[in-house]
């Protein structure tokens, strides 16, 4: 009797599919579930509750009576928004910003983590990785005191053109440079520490892979072609899909810093546009939130194209 | 010694008549001092560097009475101790602002009370402020920054306390000193109420009979000798137009004496191009109502001079005459060129005595040099040498309480705010401790003792001393005319620049338009930008200028022209 109950128990564990199958592994893996409770309640407080504020961006703001008790003002938010023409050129400006990010920002912390990976002094490896990590500590409002320092007309850098009889370059007030530039500071500053999640699944790669290739007479190139790098792809994937999901913000921090009056054409990302309409004018919250609103159904929509992409093209999605 | 008792004489003379001269009615067409007569001068102070252009000094007055003398405040009952939460800027982060300073602990001590302070700084100001307005949770006294668009709602909404019926009889030294910017009466009666108590810049000691912006040329005159330019003129009037300037800078880097003469930021060129153009910024904007009685965009219009302006300054630094990265400059940079690093002969900066006796102090330690024989200020005009600007509304920020305030505390912070107004008060804040700091002479004669205990002035003694007393509600520049912590020299070249600069200015005999001081809506806000780096930019764009000035100019229309609609339909009067 008892081994017939079971055998129905298995079997339609078996059958199960969907939901049925979650609240089988919740009622098999309960502590593990336990666990998950501080880590929801976390999002449900910080992240989905503050998502009902959204409602700003088709109200009038009334902060005596609320976001819940503010009049409603249908589309006339977006209306404005979408009337302003600076509003659609920092998002064309966003979107030239992160997409050349895609392409040359993105590669550098695999590449370094590879090159890290190939190091064979450990300590050196260990003080080369502190080396290139530090600089994701620093602010970047000393970032950019180093540029200005480093780039400027009197500068280092312009320093030792003069003294080599070349030209000098204006760095720091070039409208083209501008771009290059945000990308150099921000390798310089992330790469290392962005490399660290790669270096961490290359550690985690079986080292019979590589003792195999190497018996089959592979390269040091053949072995991160061919070994390393395809078991890393799902963390690859991973990430790619997740810069792709915030295409649409473009470092504020960063831009504030380093853009300047002479740069100011080039700068004014989706980020510049919310603080000047919002700190250098009157407070507009359901301006600011109709526009945060776009920018987030945007990322949303490039993180679900790039995941179907992903998992397409047979790699690994978000949710595998 | 005798100069410090006559400093001191002057200045209780003139603070005795100063708060009557902004009460009574019958004296409002005079000025509140003779600008000439006065050895005044200056302290630099952020409030002071940051204090907007002048106003008409008769302008605002209201009737009120000073029945409540400063014992009558004193002998209040202050039994109840009260905590008051303070938010404002240039608080010092850190400080005791109840405790360790005698000139602190009287105010704490005879008040009854414990200031909880919260310290902002000009990068989150604007920012904390407004999140805390909007968030109905400010503290109980916070300084703010003015914006009419958001003071419009907040008042609308009681997110800012509104003065009770009577308050002027309650504390009328406080409405008095009040009556000193026209703002308060203005924006009282376009809001039904008083919800904003706007800081007079001067109250009891105005500079001239018209106030202008201190801003000036800070120039070598040395140099131009050296170069053989001649500035005799120049000097004489202390005035040099943008032409001559930019003539003076081409000498200098002619006769191979600086590389880069003139170092300024990027604000600073936005103050020039003000002086020299006729729509000099409302409240950082370039509109402005011309004689058709319809507002006009300064940019835009051909007869404004803001283009000719700036292609004389693009030209200047085409020419290697300015710095090639101004733009990137950070204040004190451009000041540490001219009086540190020697290498600039030329930059904006305030016309105070502080800022005087600063740079004869650095150029004396850098240079060798005394800034007084190899230097001059300079009032920047146009080439009628007229300097142009806006009419002064006398104020900077604002004082605002929460809508929560009980009544207790209330009543504890007007008497606080009172008192600051009185004769009393004011030699309290300006002048320190009675007996310790200053004392009455055989003769009933004020005289300043801090020298004597080795201090040069206030601030250096107490550093806590500033801002919650030094700014509670008449600013700290208003003394400084008379603050015999700076060199006569300082104080009285500070008293001749003003009065010179009133006899040249635009805003002589003009009244600030409050129509578009007030003035809000979505289309303002969304065409809201910074002059001065819109400006720089164009300075620094490669290719022709008149392309570039013209493309920028038809861009910008797109989102100007609501505004100007808005503000013709609203205001304007064409005939």
């Amino acid at each position: 009797m008892a081994a017939k109950a079971k055998e129905k128990k298995a079997v339609t564990a078996a059958q199960a599919t969907g939901l049925q199958k979650v609240a089988i592994n919740m009622r098999k893996y309960w502590q593990i579930y336990i666990l998950l409770i501080p880590a929801l309640i976390w999002y449900i407080i910080f992240a989905y509750y503050p998502m009902a504020g959204l409602q700003l961006a088709f109200k009038t703001y009334k902060a005596k009576i609320g976001i819940w008790g503010s009049p409603w003002c249908g589309f006339q938010n977006f209306e404005a928004v979408f009337r302003d023409m600076y509003f659609w050129r920092s998002v064309g400006r966003t979107l030239l910003i992160n997409f050349g990010r895609l392409i040359i920002n993105f590669p550098a912390p695999i590449l370094l983590a590879l090159m890290l990976n190939e190091l064979r002094v450990g300590k050196y490896k260990k003080v080369m990785q502190t080396v290139y990590t530090f600089p994701h500590f620093l602010s970047w409002v000393i970032v950019a005191s180093i540029m200005t320092n480093l780039l400027s007309i009197d500068g280092l850098v312009n320093s030792a053109l003069s003294a080599m009889g070349l030209s000098t370059v204006n760095f720091l007030g070039s409208e083209s440079l501008f771009q290059p530039m945000l990308y150099i500071t921000d390798i310089w500053k992330s790469a290392g520490y962005s490399s660290i999640i790669y270096l961490s699944a290359i550690s985690g790669i079986d080292q019979d892979q590589y003792e195999a290739a190497e018996i089959d007479g592979a390269t040091r190139w053949q072995r991160i072609w061919h070994v390393t790098l395809p078991n890393i792809l799902p963390t690859i994937s991973v990430l790619f899909i997740m810069t792709t999901g915030n295409l649409m913000t473009a470092g504020f921090d960063q831009i504030f810093n380093i853009s300047n009056a002479a740069t100011k054409n080039v700068a004014e990302v989706l980020d510049m546009y919310i603080y000047r309409i919002t700190f250098t004018a009157s407070t507009d919250f359901g301006f600011s939130t109709a526009v945060s609103l776009f920018r987030s159904i945007i990322n949303m929509t490039l993180l679900v194209i790039a995941n179907k992409g992903s998992k397409m093209m047979g790699g690994t999605g978000l949710f595998g | 010694m005798k100069s410090r008792k006559l400093f001191a004489l002057l200045m209780a003379a003139m603070m005795a008549a100063s708060l009557a001269s902004c009460n009574s009615a019958e004296e409002t067409s005079e000025p509140a001092e003779d600008p000439g007569s006065t050895t005044s001068s200056e302290s630099s102070t952020p409030a002071e560097s940051s204090t907007p252009a002048s106003t008409k000094t008769d302008s605002g007055v209201l009737a009120a009475t000073t029945d409540v003398t400063a014992e009558d405040i004193l002998a209040r009952d202050y039994s109840e101790p009260i905590t008051i939460s303070f938010a404002g800027i240039q608080v010092t982060d850190g400080l005791d602002y109840n405790h360790g300073s005698e000139y602190y602990e009287w105010w704490t001590e005879t008040f009854n009370v414990t200031w909880d302070i919260t310290s902002l700084t000009f990068d989150n100001w604007v920012e904390r402020m407004n999140t805390w307005i909007n968030a109905d949770d400010l503290p109980d006294w916070s300084v703010w920054n003015f914006t009419p668009g958001d003071a419009a709602n907040y008042a609308d909404q009681g997110l800012v306390m509104e003065m009770p019926d009577g308050w002027k009889e309650e504390y009328p030294n406080l409405a008095a000193a009040a009556t000193c910017t026209p703002a308060n009466e203005y924006y009282e009666n376009l809001y039904g109420g008083m919800y904003y108590f706007f800081r007079p810049v001067f109250a009891n000691n105005f500079p001239a009979d018209t106030i202008t912006s201190h801003i000036s040329l800070f120039m070598r005159t040395d140099l131009a000798e050296e170069a053989g330019y001649d500035l005799t003129e120049n000097i004489e009037t202390n005035t040099i137009s943008l032409t001559e300037f930019i003539e003076y800078m081409q000498a200098i880097k002619d006769a191979g004496l600086m590389e880069y003469p003139w170092y300024d930021l990027s604000g600073s060129i936005g103050q020039a191009i003000d002086r020299v153009s006729g729509c000099a910024g409302v409240l950082g904007s370039a509109y402005y109502k011309g004689d058709d009685g319809m507002y006009h965009w300064g940019p835009a219009e051909e007869s404004s001079g803001i283009k000719e302006a700036l292609r004389q300054i693009k030209g200047a630094y085409d020419g290697g005459l300015l710095y090639p990265e101004f733009y990137t400059l950070q204040e004190p940079d451009d000041a540490g060129h001219f009086y540190a690093a020697g290498d600039a002969a030329a930059t904006m900066e305030s016309g105070m005595a502080a800022y005087f006796d600063r740079y004869e102090q650095n150029m004396q330690q850098n240079l060798g040099l005394s800034f007084w024989d190899t230097s001059d200020v300079f009032i920047l005009t146009d080439d009628e040498g007229i300097s142009h600007e806006q009419p002064s509304t006398n104020y900077w920020a604002c004082n605002i309480l929460s809508p929560y305030l009980d009544e207790a505390k209330y009543e504890r912070l007007m008497s606080i705010w009172d008192y600051g107004c009185t004769e009393e008060g004011q030699l309290r804040i300006r002048l320190g401790v009675p007996d310790v700091d200053w004392k009455y002479d055989e003769n009933g004669e004020i005289v300043v003792t801090l020298e004597e205990q080795g201090y040069a002035t206030l601030e250096e003694k107490y550093t806590s001393c500033y801002p919650i007393t030094g700014n509670m509600f008449i600013l700290s520049d208003d003394y400084s005319f008379i603050n015999p912590g700076f060199t006569k020299q300082a104080r009285d070249k500070v008293a001749d620049m003003y009065t010179k600069r009133a006899e040249i200015t635009s805003s002589r005999d003009q009244e600030p338009d409050w129509d578009l001081l007030s003035y809000s809506s979505q289309a303002l806000n969304l065409a809201s930008m910074t002059y001065s780096d819109e400006y720089s930019n164009i300075i620094t764009k490669s290719g022709d200028f008149d392309t570039n000035y013209d493309q920028w100019v038809s861009d910008k229309m797109s989102m100007i022209q609501p505004v100007l609609d808005e503000l013709n339909e609203a205001f304007g009067s064409a005939e």
